[in-house]
C-alpha cells in the first residue's frame, strides 16, 4: 500500500469552526501526523491559554507516530476521521490528534498490558470473561489491521482507508457482529478496543495528544479539569454554564 | 528463609478504611500495632493535588489508584461447569490499592442498612410464610441487630463528618430525611449535600408520586470540620472527580483525611509499605495465629510475629488469605458445609435514561455522594407477597459529576459514531441524566468463592476463584425495580427515555460497582460461617476478619457505612472483652 501524504496544518479546525465546515475528508488515506507542525499549529491559535508557545526561542517538536508502522497509520486515521468526521462542530478526528493519541497510547504501558494479567494457560472464554487473548491492545492492532484490510481488498477490491463511507460503516458494524473477520481475535474484541480509544483520544485531556484545544469538550460543553461548582451547582438550575473548558495544562 | 522480625502486639494486613479503623482503636487501648500495606504510601498533598488528579483518563479509565492485574487477579466463572478464567482487566469492580485502600476513591456514599435486613431470613418467614424463600436461597439473619451496631454507626459517620438529614431519631420521623431509616441516636454531624436541577426534579416528581425521596448521605464533607479524633476536614467543592480519583480537599472521608494524620504521630503505629502479606502463620494446634509472612519490595521475606491478627486487605483478598493460610475450612457448594468462601453475593444495578430537549443539567457539576434517593421499593419497605422476590433496590439520580469518556449517555437508536453521532452527543450531553437502580443481591448456594486450581500469582500462591451469576430472585426484582424507575422518568414527561435492565450471565466487564460482599461471613452456627458476630474466626481465636466479607448477603444500600460499624464493633470487643481474656469470644 502506498501512503499518500497530505502536508496541512493541524488544528486549521479548531481556530474556528467554519474553515472546516462540510469540508469532509472522509475517504482520505492521509498520514498526517508525520506532516504534523505543532510549531504551525500553535503559532497560529497564539490563545492566552497556552502561554508556553509565545515568548519561546525553540520551536516545538514535530510530533510523530512511534508505534504505528505506515499501513497502520494509514488504516487508524481512516477509522479515526471516519468516526469522528470534520463538521461544523469539530475538525476531523485525526486533525485534533486521536489517531496520535492511539498511537502514543499503544506505544506505553496501555498498548502494552502492562496492567493486564498475561499469565496462561490460555482459553478462548465466554464473552463474560472479558479479555482472554494471548495479546496486548498493541499486539491486538497490530494483528487486526491487516485482517481487515485483507477483508477489504476481497470484498470491495480496495483496501479500508479507500472505501466509501457507507462501505466502511459495513466493515465497522461487521466487526462488532463477527461478519468481518479480524484475524487472531474474536469477534467483538477490536471493534470495541478500537472505539473505546477513539473516545478516549476524543475526550481524553489534551495532555495525552488527542482532544486538540479541548475540541470535543467545547462540543458537548464540558468543563474539562476545571472543578469547583460549589455554587454553580445550585445558581445554573436549568441554565447552561458557559464558562471555557480549562485543561490540566491551561490549570497548571 | 524469612526473616524473623520483633515480635507485636497486632499485626494489620492491609492499610485501607478497616485497617485504618483497627489501627486507631488498638493504639489507643495501648497495643504496639504494625500495618502492612501492599501498596505504596499516598497522600492528600502531593499525590491528590489538583489540576493533576483531574485527569479522567489516567484516574477513571486506566485505574491509576486501584490493583494492579498484572500481579495478582482472581478468576471468574458463572457456575462449576464452567472453567473460571483469569480476570486479566478489571471490569465489574476495581480493588484498591496503597494506603487508604479503595477509601481513597471510593464516593462517599455513606449509609445504614434497615434493621430489618439484619433479620431477613426470619422477617420474610414471619411476614410472607416460610414457603416463601425458595430453595438454594442462602440468605441468613446476621448475629448482630441494628440497635447493637447503632452507636457504631454513629461513631464512623462522626469520624466521616457524614453529611445528611436524619429521617429518624430515636423512633421520631423527620421531616425531609429517609423515613424508612432505623432510629438514630442523633443528627448527621453535618448538613447534607446541595442539589443539582436533576435531584431537584427527581425530588418534585417523586413526591408527587407518593414517594418518600432524601438527599444520599454523604461523606463528601459540606463544611469544614474537625471530626473527633482532632483531625481537620475541608469542604466538598462538588469537583466532580470523586469516585476513582483522590480528594485535593480533604473532604471526602478516607484513611487520609480522617485517621492519618493522628496514627503517624503516634509512637504505637507504624506503616510499613510496599509490603505484600502471603500469608498468616498458625501453630501446630493450627488453633492459634503466631503472625504473618510478608514480601517487601525488594522480595526479600519477613516474618512478623504477632499476638493478634488484623485481616483488613478487603473482601476478596481477606477470603483468600483466610485459605492460603488454613483458617478455617473452605466452602463446598456440593455439601453446603464450610464457612470460607460462602455466601458471596454483589449488588445489582441497572438504569433508566430520561432525555429533555428544552433543559439543561450540567451533568459535569457534582460529588461522589450527591445524589436524590428514595428507598420505597428498597428492603421491605413494599408488599413483596405478590411480587414474588426478596430483596429490592433504591433508586436514585446520582449527580457524581459525569466525565464524558464514560458516561455519555444517549436515547436508544442513536448511532455510535460519524457525523449524526457527533450531533447526538453534543446536544444530549447537557441534556440528560440516568435514574439508576442499586439493589440487594440474595446469597445462593452457588454463589462462592474458593482457590483456583489453576491460576497462580507472582509469589506462586493459587489466585481466588470467584464463581457467581445472578439469581432469578434477583434479576426478577431488578427488573421490578428498574420499571418502578422508567415509571417516574415517564411522569417527569421526557422527550426520550432507555431502558437498561440487568440482564444475566453475570459480565466482569461493564463495570457495576465494587460492592462485593460475603465469603468471610460472620453467623451464629461456626458450621456455615466464617466468623462470629465479633468478626472473630471461629477456628483461630486471635484473628478477626474486616470487612464487607461479613455481610450474609447483598442488602443493597453501600457497603462501606456498615463495614466502619462493624470495624468500631469488633474493635470494641477486641479491647474490652478479648484483651481481658484471650479466646474464643462467642461458644456454641
Ligand atoms: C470506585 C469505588 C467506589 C466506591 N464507592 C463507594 C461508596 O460510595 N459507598 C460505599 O459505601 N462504598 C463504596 N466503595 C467501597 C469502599 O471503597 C469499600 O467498602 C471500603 O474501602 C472497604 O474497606 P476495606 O478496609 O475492607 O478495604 P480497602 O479500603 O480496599 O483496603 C484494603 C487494603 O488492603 C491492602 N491489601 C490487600 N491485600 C493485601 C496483602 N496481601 N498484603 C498487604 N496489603 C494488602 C490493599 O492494598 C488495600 O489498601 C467504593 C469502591 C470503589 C472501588
Ligand atoms: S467531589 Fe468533593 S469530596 Fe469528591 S473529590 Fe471533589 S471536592 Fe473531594
Amino acid at each position: 500500500m502506498t501512503i499518500k501524504r497530505r502536508e496541512f496544518v493541524v488544528g486549521a479546525g479548531v481556530l474556528g469552526v467554519a474553515s472546516v465546515a462540510g469540508g469532509s475528508i472522509a475517504p482520505q488515506p492521509a498520514s498526517a501526523e508525520h506532516a504534523m507542525q505543532m510549531g504551525k499549529k500553535q503559532t497560529a491559535q497564539a490563545s492566552p491559554s497556552t502561554p508556553a508557545q509565545t515568548a519561546t526561542s525553540t520551536p516545538p517538536e514535530k510530533r510523530t507516530y512511534t508505534f504505528f508502522n505506515p499501513d497502520e497509520a494509514t488504516w487508524v486515521e481512516a477509522a479515526v476521521n471516519h468516526m469522528i468526521p470534520a463538521d461544523d462542530l469539530t475538525a476531523s478526528g485525526v486533525d485534533l490528534g486521536v489517531a496520535y493519541f492511539i498511537d502514543q497510547q499503544l506505544a506505553g504501558g496501555f498498548g502494552q498490558g502492562g496492567k493486564m494479567f498475561m499469565q496462561g494457560p490460555w482459553h478462548p472464554g465466554l464473552p463474560q470473561q472479558g479479555w482472554q487473548v494471548r495479546l496486548s491492545p498493541a499486539e491486538a492492532y497490530r494483528a487486526a489491521i491487516p485482517a481487515i484490510n485483507a477483508y477489504c481488498t476481497k470484498t470491495y477490491g480496495k483496501d479500508f482507508s479507500s472505501i466509501t463511507e457507507s462501505q466502511r460503516d459495513e466493515v465497522l458494524n461487521g466487526l462488532g457482529t463477527g461478519k468481518v473477520d479480524s484475524g487472531p481475535l474474536p469477534a467483538g474484541l477490536f471493534l470495541d478496543l478500537l472505539y473505546q480509544n477513539v473516545m478516549e483520544g476524543f475526550f481524553g485531556d489534551p495532555a495525552y495528544g488527542g482532544n486538540r484545544n479541548k475540541a470535543a469538550w467545547k462540543m458537548i460543553g464540558y468543563t474539562g479539569a476545571t472543578g469547583n461548582f460549589v455554587d454553580a451547582i445550585e445558581s445554573y438550575w436549568n441554565k447552561p454554564y458557559t464558562e471555557e473548558p480549562q485543561s490540566i495544562a491551561d490549570l497548571s | 528463609m524469612a526473616t524473623k522480625l520483633k515480635s507485636v502486639d497486632a499485626v494489620i494486613v492491609g492499610f485501607g478504611w478497616t485497617g485504618a479503623v483497627l489501627a486507631r482503636e488498638l493504639t489507643k487501648a495501648g497495643l504496639n500495632v504494625v500495618a502492612i500495606e501492599r501498596g505504596g504510601m499516598r497522600d492528600t498533598t502531593p499525590e491528590f493535588s489538583a489540576p493533576m488528579i483531574h485527569d479522567e483518563l489516567r484516574f477513571a479509565i486506566r485505574h491509576d489508584l486501584m490493583q494492579d492485574a498484572s500481579r495478582e487477579t482472581l478468576t471468574f466463572r458463572n457456575n462449576v461447569n464452567q472453567t473460571a478464567l483469569p480476570i486479566r482487566r478489571w471490569g465489574s469492580f476495581l480493588p484498591g490499592n496503597g494506603v487508604g485502600g479503595a477509601g481513597v476513591h471510593w464516593n462517599g456514599q455513606h449509609y445504614r442498612f434497615a434493621p430489618s435486613e439484619f433479620r431477613i431470613r426470619s422477617h420474610y418467614q414471619e411476614r410472607y410464610g416460610k414457603k416463601f424463600i425458595p430453595e438454594g436461597m442462602t440468605i441468613q439473619d446476621w448475629p448482630v441487630t441494628y440497635d447493637e451496631l447503632e452507636p457504631y454507626y454513629d461513631r464512623f459517620e462522626y469520624l466521616c463528618g457524614t453529611a445528611g438529614k436524619a429521617g429518624n431519631i430515636k423512633g421520631v420521623i423527620q421531616q425531609g430525611g429517609n423515613p424508612f431509616e432505623g432510629p438514630r441516636a442523633r443528627e448527621y454531624p453535618n448538613p447534607a449535600m446541595k442539589r443539582s436541577f436533576q435531584m431537584k426534579m427527581f425530588e418534585d416528581a417523586t413526591r408527587e408520586m407518593g414517594f418518600h425521596p432524601y438527599v444520599q448521605p454523604s461523606s463528601d464533607v459540606t463544611q469544614p470540620y474537625t471530626n473527633p479524633e482532632g483531625v481537620d476536614m475541608g469542604s466538598c467543592v462538588y469537583c466532580g472527580f470523586c469516585e476513582r480519583f483522590g480528594c485535593e480537599m480533604s473532604a471526602k472521608a478516607s484513611a487520609q483525611s480522617t485517621l492519618l494524620p493522628v496514627l503517624l504521630k503516634d509512637p504505637k503505629f507504624e506503616l510499613r509499605t510496599l509490603s505484600h502479606v502471603t500469608k498468616v502463620n498458625l501453630d501446630s494446634t493450627r488453633k492459634k495465629a503466631t503472625g504473618v509472612t510478608y514480601v517487601d519490595s525488594q522480595g526479600r521475606e519477613f516474618e512478623q510475629p504477632a499476638d493478634l491478627v488484623l485481616l483488613c486487605a478487603f473482601v476478596l483478598h481477606n477470603a483468600r488469605l483466610m485459605m492460603l493460610s488454613g483458617i478455617g475450612r473452605i466452602y463446598d457448594p456440593k455439601t453446603g458445609k464450610g464457612g470460607v468462601g460462602r455466601n458471596y453475593a454483589y449488588q445489582m444495578s441497572s438504569s433508566v435514561t430520561a432525555h429533555f430537549n428544552d433543559k439543561v443539567f450540567n451533568p459535569f457539576m457534582g460529588a461522589g455522594a450527591c445524589a436524590m434517593i428514595m428507598d420505597d421499593f428498597n428492603y421491605d419497605n413494599f408488599d413483596h407477597g405478590p411480587l414474588g422476590f426478596i430483596g429490592g433496590s433504591y433508586l436514585c439520580v446520582e449527580s457524581k459529576g459525569q466525565r464524558p469518556i464514560d458516561f455519555r449517555n444517549l436515547p436508544p437508536g442513536e448511532p455510535r459514531w460519524g457525523k449524526g453521532w457527533k450531533q447526538s452527543v453534543s446536544h444530549w450531553y447537557n441534556r440528560t441524566f440516568v435514574i439508576a437502580a442499586f439493589g440487594s443481591v440474595t446469597a445462593q448456594r452457588g454463589n462462592y468463592l474458593d482457590l483456583d486450581p489453576n491460576y497462580k500469582d507472582g509469589f506462586g500462591n493459587p489466585l481466588l476463584r470467584m464463581t457467581f451469576d445472578f439469581s432469578k430472585n434477583d434479576l426478577d426484582m431488578s427488573k421490578y425495580c428498574t420499571d418502578r424507575a422508567a415509571d417516574i422518568a415517564k411522569h417527569m414527561n421526557p422527550d426520550k427515555m432507555g431502558i437498561n435492565y440487568r440482564k444475566g450471565p453475570y459480565s466482569i466487564v461493564p463495570y457495576q460497582t465494587t460492592h462485593t460482599t460475603g465469603g468471610t461471613m460472620m453467623g451464629a452456627d461456626p458450621s456455615t460461617s466464617a466468623v462470629n458476630r465479633y468478626l472473630q474466626s471461629w477456628d483461630v481465636s486471635n484473628v478477626f476478619v474486616m470487612g464487607a466479607g461479613a455481610f450474609p448477603q447483598n442488602p443493597s444500600h453501600n457497603p462501606t457505612g456498615t463495614v466502619g460499624a462493624l470495624a468500631y464493633w469488633a474493635a470494641d470487643a477486641i479491647t474490652k472483652k478479648y484483651l481481658k481474656s484471650p479466646g474464643r469470644l462467642v461458644h456454641t
